[in-house]
């Protein structure tokens, strides 16, 4: 028990060349990121599509919204999250990712994305309570609400969807290119050590996450806009236009480098 | 995702799903169809008890692990795991099929199944019809059962399943064991381990129940085996529920429970739940609908690392049956003497944690084919699985409380989120994997100590985890800051140790010198090669030096490795 399942990145030109920079200059995460998103490019744009990846999204927005709410509990309630006043922090996570993990049961074709957009959400989730100074061990349900409610105007929600798609990216681009890094310790110039493949992990994970960056102003304007619009009831539909435009945002930018 | 359609014990394919490409036969008796091996057996007051309905959740179990085994998962240049998830559709008759029918109790299954193996599952249950074709054969074994057993548990013959075997034991409950046997090369080794427990501790006791569910004649086109503890946790509950106990152990170490990614391109299942606390969970769910009363199915060893689990050995003098388990995730064709690869997973874990608890010469190097420290670890899974493993110790053991929750969030998924000590319990899982990361540091700090002289000289492969790690000592010291050691002398002339001043010869001084900075600076051990080069000194050995010191083997002591020194420093 206690098994791991590997994989390696496949021999083609594209996959090559990824290879290659990780072994010659990994410390450079923007390039390997760049070379990646050309190999990786029609699974990236596919993810448009992807049912868990928009519910993940559309779950933020509306937990975001239902903080400003007198009857959070009500609201949560109606998103699936049956909780008592008292519940922990961590018993509020760990209902979503249940709540997330029943959802993406009933469309099993979204595949690794669905936990990393799970994982993405909850990343998001705990570092916003983490954000306002107590301990994630020591809050309930009010300290997260009130770290919501803050993060529930235009600017705030901006850092919130740069925490989310930043994380999924950054998840996304690891876990083809941790398929290589290891087998390359040791055995090539850049990565002497198990140090030095750390580095070069942390350096792709960083260059995603502030790649991200550039969702902020469209994210808090499509948000200010949307929620006005709906008082509150953005619909799974009119987040599915805003995770497209996200990930082609993204994906242009990382090509950019 | 590829549909595969699994029709058992001769049942036809359901309509609905006609058009499935992938149609497999789990049939014992068709020839030219899949063959398989399923027999269960148990003592005569066991059988005698086994509902119809536990024998179907038996049944159910086995043919969901041998369909597991039949239907690939893609292969290893899947880069975005479009076949790793399979959509699994079972046709299997029952005794009951109202029952196995039911929403709540298939949402129960389907759910319960998803998690552990990521897989979509669906089942159309039929009538079963008691015949010669019916392949699930029940054997009686002739032995008792020595008294009431108070608990049951499932024993793999590995060295966790041993702790809680023998802790059960200590604890007066009189373990009932029930072993699931996939392939011949677990059942030696197992035996023998059960013979000398038997001798040991209760001649009569440790009474087993054996289940042989295995592809025959066909080699498995899947290994991966995502159901076999749904196989292990049913048998158990159904062996429990016979017995007329609630208390059913299915133990594996708390790190390897909750199973952290140690690499990023672990996602879900791809790193294994067999008994992840959010498995346990469904599967009681399961069980209790099943049983229609609570069972207690869960993990004794949740919270405690491997090294941790040995303590349980230590009161009944048993720590060299570690010697006996076995847990290599690769058993087949191992020579007796060296029964672990030393590179997978399982290998990995243990040999850090015997080391870590200091009972290398129950699990010495020699059982492993590949010493991951100082030979070559090759490209592929060995160097990618014990680098990997070590680095994600290191990534772990900067990390406060809360970031351990922010980098992991997988650890919020080993939490009930209705339990009243959900936070508590979160907290606890985190302070273990902290451990954890302290103890894999340590010991790869003893190893790099140790091998410091062949390092300098070149003499070990580029590729051995120490010559991979060494590097690392210089990230340690930048992250780890600096420590207060010793109050000392100007000169070392004399130090405080434990409220006490306790003079030093001129000899000893640049020694405890060394010892005290490097502690400071939180450097790994040093070997008596490395302080005597350092040190220009001209004794023979630190006990030479320090023997007759009361400061020798109370302040200066050996770390994890025979002639590798630290002070022993709070």
């Amino acid at each position: 028990m206690g098994h791991i399942r590997l994989g390696r990145l496949p021999h083609r030109l594209k996959w090559n060349a990824v290879v290659a920079l990780l072994g010659e200059t990994p410390a450079d995460g923007a390039a390997i990121a760049r070379a990646t998103t050309e190999a990786a490019e029609r699974h990236l744009i596919s993810l448009r599509d992807d049912p868990a990846l928009n519910y993940c999204f559309w779950l933020l927005t509306r937990v975001t919204w239902a903080a400003r709410s007198d009857g959070f509990l009500t609201e949560l309630d109606a998103l699936g999250l049956t909780l008592e006043a008292d519940t922990p922090t961590l018993g509020f996570i760990a209902a979503v990712t249940d709540r997330v993990r029943t959802q993406a049961m009933q469309d099993p074709k979204s595949g690794a994305t669905a936990e990393m957009a799970s994982l993405a959400l909850r990343r998001a989730l705990t570092e916003t309570v983490g954000q306002q100074g107590p301990s994630l061990f020591g809050t309930a349900l009010s300290d997260l609400r009130a770290a919501f409610r803050t993060y529930s105007t235009r600017e705030h929600f901006a850092q919130l969807a740069q925490r989310f798609f930043g994380d999924f990216l950054a998840r996304t681009l690891c876990s083809y290119v941790d398929k290589e890094i290891p087998n390359l310790v040791g055995a090539s110039p850049g990565l002497r050590t198990v140090g030095d493949s750390r580095e070069a992990i942390e350096a792709i994970d960083r260059h995603a996450r502030e790649t991200a960056f550039i969702l902020r102003d469209f994210a808090g304007g499509w948000y200010s806009k949307h929620q006005w619009e709906s008082q509150g009831a953005i619909t799974e539909g009119d987040t599915r236009a805003f995770v497209a435009y996200a990930l082609r945002k993204m994906r242009s930018e990382l090509k950019r480098g | 995702m590829k549909g595969h359609v699994f029709a058992c014990e001769g049942l036809s394919i359901p309509s609905e799903w006609s058009r499935v490409p992938h149609r497999h036969s789990l049939d014992a008796h068709n020839e030219g169809k899949t063959v398989t091996d399923f027999r269960l057996e148990l003592p005569g007051p066991v059988l005698g008890n086994l509902s119809p309905r536990m024998r179907d959740l038996v049944r159910i179990a086995s043919y969901c692990f041998l369909a597991d085994e039949s239907a690939s998962r893609g292969g290893e240049a899947d880069v975005y795991l479009k076949d790793w998830r399979r959509q699994m559709l079972m046709a299997i008759p029952v005794s009951d099929p109202d029952f196995w029918n039911a929403s709540d109790v298939s949402l129960a299954l389907r759910e319960t199944l998803n998690f552990l193996t990521e897989d979509g599952w669906d089942f159309r249950f039929e009538k079963l019809v008691e015949s010669g074709t019916v392949q699930m054969r029940l054997v009686e074994t002739d032995a008792g059962l020595h008294g009431q057993p108070g608990c049951v548990v499932l024993f793999s013959g590995g060295a966790d399943s041993l702790c809680a075997a023998l802790s059960a034991h200590q604890q007066d409950r009189n373990p009932f064991l029930v072993s699931h046997r996939a392939s011949k090369a677990a059942i030696g080794h197992r035996r023998d381990l059960l013979t000398e427990v038997r001798r040991r501790f209760a001649r009569q006791g440790f009474r087993t129940a054996d289940a042989v569910v295995s592809l025959k004649g066909a080699d498995a086109k899947e290994n991966t085996q995502r159901t076999r503890s749904m196989l292990y946790a049913s048998l158990g509950t159904a062996v429990g529920i016979a017995l007329g106990i609630d208390d059913i152990r299915l133990a594996d170490n708390g790190i390897v429970s909750v199973n952290l990614p140690f690499t990023d391109q672990a996602i879900g299942a791809r790193a294994s739940r067999s008994t992840h606390p959010k498995f346990l969970l469904l599967f009681r769910r399961l069980a209790g609908l099943v049983a229609e009363a609570d069972v207690s199915v869960w993990n004794p060893l949740w919270n405690q690392t491997r090294p941790e689990t040995f303590d349980l050995l230590k009161p009944l003098a048993a720590l060299d049956l570690v010697s006996l388990t076995h847990s290599c995730a690769h058993p087949r064709g191992r020579a007796r003497m060296q029964p672990h690869c030393g590179t997978c997973s399982q290998c990995i874990d243990r040999r850090f944690g015997t080391m870590e608890a200091g009972i290398e010469e129950y699990d010495p190097a020699e059982a492993y084919e590949v010493d991951i420290f100082t030979q070559p670890l090759l490209d592929g899974e060995p160097r990618t699985m014990a680098t990997s493993y070590f680095r994600h110790a290191l990534r772990m053991y900067d990390l406060t409380e809360d970031q351990m929750i922010n980098e992991y969030p997988q650890l919020d998924e080993c939490l009930d989120p209705s339990s009243k000590t959900v936070a508590e319990d979160g907290l606890e899982l985190v302070r273990m994997h902290q451990r954890h990361a302290k103890g894999v540091i340590s010991v790869m700090a003893s190893q790099i100590a140790g091998h410091a002289d062949e390092l300098a000289r070149g003499l070990l492969p580029a590729t051995c985890l120490v010559s991979l790690c060494a590097g690392a000592e210089k990230e340690l010291e930048i992250d780890r800051g600096r420590r207060k050691g010793l109050v000392h002398g100007e000169n070392y002339e004399s130090i405080v140790f434990r409220g006490k001043s306790y003079a030093l010869t001129p000899v000893q001084r640049p020694v405890m010198r060394l010892l005290n900075e490097a502690w400071e600076r939180r450097d790994p051990p040093m070997s008596w090669g490395v302080i005597r080069d350092r040190t220009e000194s001209l004794s023979r050995s630190m006990s030479d030096m320090f023997g007759k010191s009361p400061l020798w083997k109370r302040l200066i002591v050996e770390a994890g490795a025979r002639g590798v020194y630290t002070l022993d420093l709070p």
